[in-house]
């Protein structure tokens, strides 16, 4: 076996980590199948024992009609964001076509490098942790993937040059090296280069410039959350169910609850329609807006503008898994914050939406909890939000239609709405509490009107056709009646605001499904949904969801699966990845270059106290409790002691093989039956009688039989048994193991009482 | 020992690889192209810090070939011990480097570049290759500097050690086989046979008694035949004496004095005659012949007539170190009587009979392809060809 024994196996795993990369951030799981199966079947077709290529000119033209597939489709789409998408696919089909030419190690380079396009290609699309997970695998494989290559151009030119002699010349052949010591040392060099390569691409990595808050344009993903509503996008939407964050609801007491209804988490309020762009966008200038600062301790609540908190609130304790957002999602209405970080948040008291800074840190919030009023006292909603007082103005909606459309509803529905509101004369606050009841009927008729059955609830939109000058949110409500949460919402928030009636759409997530054993709600990405909030006093907002909640619950309860069981950990991963590999910019890189520079300035000192600290979050992240430290410092004693056991182990190893002059050639197992005489030498020299190295053992027996005959009668039959196992081939089975432990014993009482 | 680094074309691609995924991930803010970036990066350097780190302190030597010879691979091989005590070496070329100076002995002028390939040496381990060069001329061949290169283990930056260590080998003249019927007729049947020898060892056939002399061997005695009254008798043997033959190359003429038809090469006329010599002698002495040789016109000395591989090699590295460029005299040169041994005289351009006793065989370089067992591999020479026999002199054939 030579160390290029396995290379045509390693060419093809890279060329399918590169589909599958490429698969992965594209979500084209079809040419994944296609690719990887031929990649596959290449192993046995092309590299198998019959070897049958595919002739050149059959290669040449399929790589042409790849290549026009590629020009067709983006002269079909001449999107400059989509073209190195095509270059990636261009690459994963030329890197598998070439498996089934014949090659050499020139034609293996072009592989590997039409394999790297594809990847390179396919960074610009994805910033998710299995697609990292796939790349970063990627990577170190082709580390190894280019050394072999190396071995086997040397080969190949070898064999080249002597081909190109005389021919019918005896020329001796040129063959690679074989043997344990080749393949050993090269697979020692692979891994010494792979994890200084991989150190050298960290160090760059830390330093490489960047902008500031570059991060945040990763956040954002087609299956979680988003802070707006798009509703230009007509392609099918994946559902997943990955965890975002774990939601604790707990009663004033203190104990975990499951609250009636599903729990509907604000992250961003969108009161804007953009018929031009077509998409709900947030307040322009956002003036009123104030920070609150928290002070590391998830315990200290910091108020956020309301005069007195009163003890009867809810606490909603919110614990982050996979996605890191500078968004704090919170239940209507908070009223304080606590985090387990020291952060400045800003809150907009106009819409109480709240936001981290992520200004100055290099760790992003894993937890934060908030105090909540579900039925806040207007006094307290004004104290929060002291000069933003939301002006009592009729709405903009400029979509021909969508007015036309709500009368029409309301005409058939409730045609008493469309009667003009009569001043009752009792007072101007009467009637304003009339037009705010009106309003709330008026959201509740849409309501009942989308939730009927000539709507339909779908993630499906290839059927949804924009079209030039349409409105989306008018052609879902005329002509295509189906769509996903952003529609339904899009529709209600369309035709109250064209009705005058303050609405805004709200972005977030809804917690539906509680886990009983830990006392939380468990949200995923397929938990990100959109409703309204419908002004329905000076101080009030009610929440209306035009989406189906049985709709909602039977997608929800249909996605779960086995892998949803390994999810915890996935999820931990993926949180880990994006919070410190996606999102890492020019600020987190000053922060960590200052923590750097503290920690020199302070010569370590401070060293204690953050490891301190890194077991305290460590105990918080897996939410272990008081009892953590003690599981913690368990585990900690007990991989120390299994590092100390492994370093002893091969310590001893290493002894016996200079004792017995045993190369690498000799098995471990004959040296594991070998191994008693080393106690027997150890015994010897407690006897007083070490044994020179120069001596042989049995000319050395002698010698002790001398000093110690007692000790040499006992030790001549192991010194006997090592002749027969070390150069007599003979194998000690279990009984003689445990004969020759116990002689050992013997001997080792033997020698220690003759010192005494 | 010099050391130094080369970026070759892969590695300049590679640099512009490294420089383009390096634009992108600074126009975008995409971190996994960033780490990408420092890989290919640390690639870079580490392609450099193995293959230096590698041939660092390298030791090569090269084992000497004794000798090579016309068209014939000859392998020259190298023992390469790597200097680091941690890395080791992988996918290493050695190769031999031309000499600086303008010098026509050098390896260059005999034999196209060639190198031999090292997969795995290990830290502290001495691995032997070789590398096959095929010689397109005769002479002394001179080896000057060795080169050990890799690129290992990325291909990007290539590292190279050079050192110098001289060797000169010498390339035998080209052969081709004789037929056995054209030695025959050289040898002329009657100069070989059993000839009693002087001594009265005992190896060989029995060929008589005589009469005991004063240094005979106590064991050579017959004393079976001994009588009290008379003196000891001792066994003679006899030793089978092989033919002879005695080659004389005629070089007496200079090169441009040489009188041949317009368009051929002078020089390649003389190489012909000494690889006609070569071969003749080279399929008598394999027969049993026992051959010599004489050169004509160059100071060289007599080989004496002997058999065997050994005499052989010496008879052939004679004429691979003929310098043609010296200079030519004409002075005479001992030929045997024709009752010793069979003489055959090789002429370059004509024949000239007072060179050689009356029986004495002239041939010229034209001649071969009548000699030669398989005349059409003769194609193969450059100028030598069963159509250009005796096409410069009506003289060539025996003179007897």
């Amino acid at each position: 076996m030579t160390p290029l024994s396995r290379y045509r196996r390693h060419l093809r795993i890279e060329v399918l980590l590169a589909v599958t990369a490429y698969a992965v951030a594209l979500q084209n799981f079809e040419l994944l199948f296609i690719l990887g199966a031929a990649t596959l079947a290449s192993g046995y077709v092309s590299d198998g024992p019959r070897g049958r290529y595919l002739p050149i000119w059959a290669t040449t033209i399929l790589a042409a009609i790849f290549f026009g597939w590629s020009v067709l489709s983006f002269i079909g789409n001449p999107d400059s964001a989509s073209a190195m998408a095509l270059v990636g696919r261009l690459g994963c089909c030329l890197a598998v076509l070439r498996l089934f030419g014949r090659r050499s190690a020139r034609e293996d380079r072009q592989v590997i490098l039409l394999a790297v396009v594809a990847v390179v290609g396919a960074c610009l699309y994805s910033f998710q942790f299995f697609f990292g997970l796939v790349v970063v695998a990627f990577s170190l494989h082709t580390v190894q993937v280019i050394m072999l290559n190396r071995l086997e151009s040397g080969l190949d030119d070898a064999r080249a040059e002597r081909r190109g002699l005389i021919a019918d010349l005896p020329v001796p052949p040129v063959e690679a090296a074989s043997g344990r010591s080749p393949i050993g040392q090269f697979r020692g060099l692979v891994i010494g280069c792979t994890v200084v390569a991989c150190v050298l691409a960290t160090g760059v990595f830390l330093i490489f410039p960047r902008k500031i808050d570059a991060g945040g344009a990763a956040l954002g993903s087609r299956t979680g959350f988003t802070a707006e509503v798009d509703l230009t996008r007509n392609d099918q939407i994946g559902q997943s169910n990955r965890e975002v964050f774990t939601v604790e609801w707990a009663d004033p007491q203190g104990v975990p609850i499951q609250w009636p209804q599903p729990l509907r988490l604000r992250g961003a309020v969108l009161d804007r329609w953009n018929s031009a762009e077509r998409r709900w966008m947030g307040s322009v200038g956002r003036r009123y807006l104030r920070t609150v600062t928290t002070s590391g301790d998830p315990d200290v609540f910091v108020s956020l503008g309301a005069a007195e908190i009163s003890r009867g609130l809810y606490t909603q304790t919110v614990t982050m898994r996979s996605l890191a957002t500078s968004r704090v999602f919170a239940r209507w209405a908070p009223l304080a914050i606590a985090c387990d970080q020291p952060r400045t948040f800003t809150i907009e008291p106009a819409d109480l939406e709240l936001e981290d800074t992520v200004t100055g840190e290099l760790d992003r919030f894993t937890t934060y909890r908030l105090l909540i009023d579900p039925n806040p006292s207007p006094e307290a909603i004004e104290s929060i939000a002291g000069d933003a007082t939301p002006p009592v103005r009729p709405p903009v909606f400029n979509v021909f239609g969508v007015r036309e459309e709500a009368e029409r509803i309301l005409r058939e529905e409730a045609p008493a709405l469309l009667e003009p509101l009569v001043e009752t004369g009792d007072g101007a606050d009467a009637d304003e509490a009339n037009r705010w009841r009106r309003n709330r009927q008026i959201a509740e008729t849409f309501t009942r009107y989308l939730r009927g059955e000539d709507f339909r609830y779908t993630l499906d939109l290839r059927r949804f056709v924009q079209r030039r000058g349409v409105d989306p949110i008018l052609a879902f409500l005329t002509e295509y009646r189906f769509g996903h949460c952003e529609y339904f919402a899009s529709g209600l928030a369309g035709l109250c605001q064209s009705m005058g009636i303050e609405c805004r759409v709200i972005t977030g997530f809804v917690a539906v499904e509680y886990d009983d054993a830990i006392g939380r709600y468990i949200v995923r990405e397929s938990n990100a949904h959109a409703w309204v909030e419908v002004r329905t006093g000076r101080w009030s907002w009610r929440e209306f969801d035009p989406t189906s909640s049985e709709v909602l619950d039977e997608l929800q309860a249909g996605r779960r699966s086995w892998a949803d069981d390994w999810r915890w950990l996935y999820d931990r991963a993926d949180f880990l990845w994006t919070s410190r590999f996606v999102t890492f910019d020019g600020t987190t890189q000053a922060t960590l270059a200052d923590r750097f520079g503290e920690f020199v300035g302070s010569g370590g000192r401070g060293v204690l106290e953050d490891a301190e600290a890194i077991s305290r979050k460590v105990n918080r992240y897996f939410q272990l409790g008081p009892a953590g430290y003690i599981w913690l410092g368990t585990v900690a004693l007990a991989m120390s002691l299994a590092v100390i056991a492994v370093v002893a182990q091969l310590r001893r190893r290493r002894r016996i093989r200079q004792v017995l002059h045993a190369g690498k050639d000799l098995p471990t197992g004959r040296i594991r039956e070998a191994a008693f005489y080393l106690d027997v030498l150890d015994a010897f020299a407690a006897a007083g009688c070490a044994k020179p190295e120069s001596t042989p053992p049995m000319q050395h027996l002698d010698a002790v039989l001398r000093v110690r005959p007692d000790v040499a009668e006992a030790a001549r039959p192991l010194v006997e048994i090592f002749y027969e196992v070390r150069f007599g081939s003979r194998r000690l089975d279990a009984s003689a193991r445990r004969s020759v432990a116990d002689s050992v014993a013997r001997l080792q009482t033997l020698a220690e009482g003759g010192l005494r | 020992m010099r050391y130094r680094y080369h970026l070759n074309l892969a590695g300049f691609l590679y640099l512009a690889v490294t420089l383009l995924v390096g634009f992108a991930a600074t126009i975008r803010p995409n971190n996994l192209l960033v780490w990408i970036f420092g890989l290919l990066l640390g690639l870079i350097v580490l392609s450099g810090l193995i293959s230096g780190g590698a041939l660092f302190r390298i030791s090569m030597r090269r084992l000497d070939p004794m000798n090579g010879r016309v068209d014939r691979p000859m392998i020259v091989r190298y023992a390469i011990q790597g200097g680091s005590r941690f890395i080791p070496l992988f996918d290493v070329r050695v190769r031999e480097i031309p000499s600086a100076q303008d010098d026509s002995s050098d390896w260059t002028t005999f034999a196209a570049s060639a190198f031999a390939w090292v997969m795995h040496a290990g830290p502290g381990e001495t691995v032997h290759a070789e590398a096959v060069f095929v010689p397109r001329r005769r002479g002394r061949m001179k080896f000057n500097r060795l080169e050990a290169r890799s690129s290992f283990p990325f291909g990007l930056i290539g590292k190279s050690v050079t050192i110098g260590t001289e060797l000169e080998t010498l390339v035998f003249p080209r052969t081709c086989r004789i037929r056995e019927s054209a030695i025959e007729s050289l040898l002329g049947g009657g100069i070989g046979g059993g000839r009693s020898g002087p001594g009265t060892g005992s190896i060989g056939e029995y060929a008589g008694l005589r009469e005991y002399r004063p240094g005979d061997s106590v064991r050579s005695v017959a004393w079976k035949r001994v009588r009290p009254d008379r003196s000891p008798v001792v066994i003679q043997r006899a030793m089978p004496s092989p033919p002879r033959l005695i080659l004389v190359v005629d070089l007496r003429r200079p090169t441009a004095q040489l009188r041949l038809l317009a368009g051929v090469d002078h020089r390649e006329r003389e190489e012909e005659a000494i690889s006609f010599a070569a071969s003749i002698a080279e399929t008598s002495i394999n027969l049993g012949v026992e051959g010599g040789l004489r050169m004509a016109g160059i100071v060289m000395p007599d080989l004496p007539m002997r058999g065997g591989r050994r005499h052989l090699g010496r008879l052939q590295a004679q004429l691979a170190a003929v310098n043609l460029d010296v200079e030519r005299l004409d002075g005479k040169i001992a030929i045997p009587p024709p009752n010793v041994a069979s003489v055959v005289v090789i002429h370059v351009d004509r024949v000239d009979p007072t060179l050689g006793h009356h029986g004495a065989w002239h041939l010229l370089p034209g001649n071969l392809a009548e000699f030669a067992q398989h005349p059409a591999e003769l194609r193969a020479w450059t100028t030598v060809s069963p159509e250009a026999g005796g096409h410069d002199s009506g003289n060539a054939g025996a003179a007897a």
